[in-house]
């Protein structure tokens, strides 16, 4: 899986622009599953169907897309006016090196003298090297999507830092459920959303698409064990987090107790997760289109959306094996 | 749960917390065998009440009210038999320190809301929910024994209480009150012919669930009960217009349910003299009225509220008198428009 | 420990200067036992058993609690409130009351504020003035609630006793029902024992501890005792995150010894004389750790020519509100050394 993972954290896809990424996961996943489709979001469905007589639906769902910037304005002298596309932390995105679409390297910088608490998008430029406008246009249209460099960098054990684990790491736990799914239950629906870190518009044509009877997200959530952050009680390395709530959604107790059984059952390391900020695909999965069952399995993730994400792979495995398990689930 | 008050007390002793609401399926599945002909638990845990029409085609009638209440869960175990907690819905911190409240877990345990000896306070600042602990009395290896994890719900303890001229003083009264007007409502449209749907919906305090029972019923007209806050002195000077506790339902007037349908339902209850207040919300109802008048093609929608003290708290306070005569006007009503046709 | 008689103190009603009920109980609880009884117009109940010797002990606690005074009413049937004794704003909203009326028909009420929903960002983040607070006990005008309450009535919280956790209680007034409790017992157990003791006995349940114009005073002056001891219960705060040093003492370890509080430092001599009692006697105590609160001592020390006091105190979460929390553990403590202390030789 690790190896599958870096070549999804090396590949760039910003929030309307996921093609590339849906396009190595089709590959990758082809073999296993009886239908493949895209529907008008980018929105990557891949199917495997049960044999089963009743066979309920069964939705998982990861999305595909990271933050980014969006090019806006060119200046005259070259440098880069941006928007942010998602949640972006600009404390932490100062000066760092980013790269386009295209593959066009450049530093994100804030105007001289900004103070911290001033550190907004409208204060902040891309300097490609370019040393005029013309320069820069050959380069670098509007609306090109911009990522800080991607990485992926082992440090001790089996922990990782890098970016986009959200939710790269996601799409590849399912990846690698979709590989070593028997036959079913339930028909399994593999959706590997766009659009989620603007507000969970992919997953929302998705659902409505699939209409589901039972929905489970994967994603990445923060965890409660470095200095200074609010408590919670998920920790770096103890499992699989099974979500009760976030702040776009409270779980289905039925589905919640399932997983719960099924990871108790099983000898599956898991903990139990309520995020106080942040969202995740789970809500709309549960009110569009008639409604959903649903839940989310988190993958613990240490400083979300910096530049130095970090994850544990053996948590990763323990997501595997519950989502695995779970697509069995009937309420 | 023949009166209001038995069926108020029958639908608040079961703690429904938003996500939570199955924990009272009993009662729902009693309300069903006594006044309707089915039930549905959706996707997104609303349940749907059914009384069928005498004839095929004959309109159907949504009727919305929540069952999901405000409380917290658990969101940690501290060695000592503390617990961290999380707030489901608007909890005012005000009301915490201390307070009684009981954790459902196998069983339910009792605990208090720890709150530091004010003198011993280094500022007179509110707490934050990350401030705050439940002190059960029982160790960290006890409460796990006992099923306490992650996200077991917790509510506040509750005492029923009749206070003078049929007030009740609870908790959950938001929105179980509205519940029990609309049984009231089914009740006296025994003999209208049309479908009525009562919708005890499922987190109305955090989301937008109500929205999926509207999607997969499709109804003609929609009648969302929701509770409002009475009116007291410090409300007075100012621009916010409260509703008078014991005048009867507050209509809602807004640019999100159906103007015309509101600008006859208050003309219905002038002409018949029901005693009703107008509260005019602009472009946000806060309530389940939000998001149904958009699913599908569109679903014709209006609110009434009844008038509460202390909203989210364990001594909310409502008029038995209002529920009644917010009763009694949605039916009327609701004939009405049958009769004429205007549905 | 006998909880049914802790239980029926704990939800008496007995405001400072309202205390007759609270009296009364202790009076059917333990009244033939004295062999004097004395009481003065402040409401004093002192219950005096003869010792083997002229010397003077009083035992004192306090039977009064925490409570409202109606202030004034208003056109929608809201009834505001004076607090009798502190109570902290944070304990108040939505919590549950008994006003006692008109010829003292008692009514339930609740304390209503404006809710989350209509507070200004501000207001949100600030506790609630007690002069925007009333009780409403379901009264809809002005006329309706003149006729059944009137200017001056006192209420108290309206709480259940409750048990729970491993040998924690719930209740309200528990600051300072436990106290009296224990003097009941003592007495009951010294008549029960036929036990005659050292000293003459005076146990005084006094009034008005919360509001400072201590009925312990006039008590005082009535025994002038050679030493007090004075029964109470502390605020201590050992819940999570609070700094070892400011937690006072912790529920379950004992009954507590005070060293000094905000009215009086107690003579070391005194100090002394108590731990070698309790060493000698295997009494379970801890000593109150934070210079906070006060007490009747902070009176009795200077009344009367000056008295010897020492306090013991049970420790109690979130006291001075409807959900005070106590360890039984400690209460049987304060009541073995309460005890022992009643029967000593060496005190005096």
């Amino acid at each position: 899986m690790t190896e599958f993972l870096k070549k999804l954290m090396l590949t760039h896809g910003v929030t309307s622009d996921e093609g590339r990424v849906t396009k190595i996961i089709e590959d990758e996943i082809r073999p296993y599953v009886d239908e493949i489709s895209y529907d008008a979001l980018g929105n990557l469905i891949a199917l495997k169907k049960s044999k089963s007589a009743d066979a309920k639906k069964m939705m998982l769902c990861a999305h595909a897309d990271e933050i980014g910037f969006i090019t806006m304005f060119i200046q005259d002298d070259g440098l880069i006016r941006i928007a942010p596309v998602g949640g972006i932390d600009f404390v932490a995105y100062s000066y760092c090196t980013v790269i386009s679409s295209k593959g066009v390297k450049g530093v994100i910088a804030p105007e001289e003298g900004t103070k911290p608490e001033e550190l907004k998008a409208d204060k902040f430029f891309i300097d490609i090297g370019a040393k005029s406008k013309k320069e820069a246009e050959k380069k670098v249209a509007l609306g090109d999507m911009f990522t800080v460099i991607p990485h992926m960098t082992k440090l001790s054990g089996s922990r990782y830092c890098g970016r986009p684990f959200d939710n790269r790491a996601g799409c590849a736990v399912m990846v690698e459920i979709a590989k070593g799914l028997r036959d079913c239950v339930n028909d399994v629906y593999f959706v590997f959303s766009s659009m989620e870190e603007v507000g969970l518009r992919g997953a929302k044509a998705a659902t409505y698409n699939v209409n589901p009877d039972y929905g489970i997200a994967f994603d990445v959530t923060d965890v409660g064990d470095v200095p200074g952050c609010k408590p919670m009680a998920v920790k770096l390395g103890d499992g699989a987090a099974i979500k009760i709530k976030d702040s776009s959604v409270l779980c289905d107790i039925k589905l919640v107790s399932s997983l719960a059984d099924i990871a108790k059952e099983h000898k599956i390391k898991h903990q139990f997760e309520i995020l106080r900020a942040g969202g995740t695909d789970t809500a709309v999965m549960q009110t569009e289109a008639g409604g959903a069952r649903v839940g989310c399995i988190s993958i613990p993730t240490r400083y979300i959306h910096t530049q130095n994400e970090t994850i544990d792979m053996k948590d990763m495995a323990e997501c595997v094996k519950l989502g695995t398990l779970a697509c069995n689930i009937r309420l | 749960m023949n009166d209001i008050k038995g069926l108020l007390s029958a639908l608040t002793s079961p703690v429904t917390v938003s996500g939570y609401e199955s924990i009272a399926e009993d009662t729902v599945n009693e309300l069903c065998r006594l006044y309707f002909d089915e039930v549905i638990n959706d996707g997104a845990n609303n349940y749907q009440l059914i009384k069928k029409a005498k004839t095929k085609g004959a309109k159907k009638i949504l009727i919305d009210a929540h069952m999901d209440e405000v409380g917290m869960l658990v969101s940690d175990i501290l060695d000592g038999g503390f617990l961290r907690v999380t707030n489901v819905g608007g909890i005012d911190c005000k009301i915490l320190q201390p307070c009684e409240v009981t954790i459902h877990a196998k069983e339910d345990i009792y605990g208090v809301v720890s709150a530091t000896p004010p003198h011993l306070m280094s500022k007179k600042e509110l707490p934050n929910f990350d401030e705050l602990f439940i002190d059960t009395g029982f160790k960290k290896e006890e409460l796990e024994e006992k099923g306490v994890r992650v996200g077991t719900p917790i509510s506040f303890k509750y005492h029923l209480t009749e206070l003078l001229n049929d007030r009740i003083c609870g908790k959950g009264f938001d929105d179980k009150i509205c519940i029990c007007a609309g049984i009231e409502v089914v009740k006296q449209l025994k003999d209208t012919d049309c479908e009525i749907i009562l919708q005890l919906s499922s987190r109305e305090e955090i989301g937008k669930s109500a929205a999926v029972g509207a999607y997969n019923t499709s109804p003609d007209l929609c009648v969302v009960l929701d509770v409002t806050g009475a009116e007291i002195p410090e409300e007075k000077d100012t621009i916010y217009k409260s509703s008078v506790m014991g005048s009867g339902a507050e209509i809602s007037v807004s640019a999100i349910t159906d103007v015309k349908l509101t600008k006859k339902l208050i003309k219905f209850a002038k002409d018949n003299d029901f005693p009703h207040q107008i509260n005019v919300d602009g472009t946000n109802t806060g309530t389940n009225a939000n998001d149904i008048p958009t699913i599908k093609c569109g679903v014709p929608t209006v609110l009434l509220s009844i008038p509460l003290l202390n909203m989210h708290t364990y001594a909310e306070i409502i008029s038995l008198a209002d529920v009644k005569s917010t009763a009694s006007l949605t039916a009327g009503f609701i004939k009405s428009l049958l009769k004429d046709g205007a549905i | 420990m006998n909880f049914k008689l802790l239980e029926k103190l704990s939800i008496a009603f007995g405001p400072s200067g309202c205390e007759d009920e609270v009296a009364d109980i202790i009076k059917n609880e333990v009244g033939h036992f004295a062999d004097e009884i004395i009481t003065d117009t402040l409401g004093n109940f002192i219950v005096k058993i003869n010792g083997k010797r002229e010397q003077k002990m009083m035992l004192s606690a306090h039977m009064d609690e925490v409570g409202f005074m109606v202030r004034k009413t208003d056109d929608l049937g809201c009834i505001y409130f004076h607090t009798v004794g502190s109570i902290s704003e944070g304990a108040l909203c939505a919590r549950r009351v008994t006003l006692k009326g008109n010829d003292g028909i008692k009514y339930k009420g609740v304390i209503d504020s404006k809710a989350i929903h209509s507070q200004t960002a501000k207001e949100r983040k600030e506790y609630i003035p007690t002069d925007k607070m009333h009780i409403n006990i379901g009264a809809s005008s002005k006329d309706e609630v003149d006729h059944l309450i009137s200017l001056g009535d006192f209420g108290v919280f309206d709480s259940d006793f409750v048990k729970f956790g491993n040998g924690f209680i719930k209740g309200k007034a528990l600051d300072d029902r436990v106290g009296c409790a224990v003097m009941c017992e003592i007495i009951k157990k010294i008549r029960e024992e036929k036990i005659t003791p050292e000293y003459t006995l005076y146990f005084a349940f006094t009034t008005r501890e919360e509001v400072g114009r201590s009925g312990a005073i006039t008590a005082t002056e009535a025994v002038k005792p050679d030493f007090a001891l004075i029964l109470e219960c502390t605020a201590v705060a050992d819940i999570p995150e609070t700094p070892a040093h400011k937690t006072v003492s912790k529920l379950g370890d004992g009954v507590a010894l005070s060293l000094m509080d905000h009215s009086t430092v107690y003579r070391r001599e005194v100090i002394e004389k108590m731990m070698a009692l309790a060493k000698n006697k295997g009494v379970k105590y801890q000593i109150k750790t934070l210079v906070s609160g006060g007490n009747d001592a902070g009176h009795i020390h200077k009344t009367a020519g000056g008295v010897r006091c020492a306090t013991l105190s049970v420790p109690s979460r979130y006291i001075h509100s409807d959900c005070s929390v106590i360890h039984e553990d400690d209460y049987n403590s304060m009541l073995d050394f309460a005890y022992n202390a009643s029967l000593s030789k060496e005190l005096i």
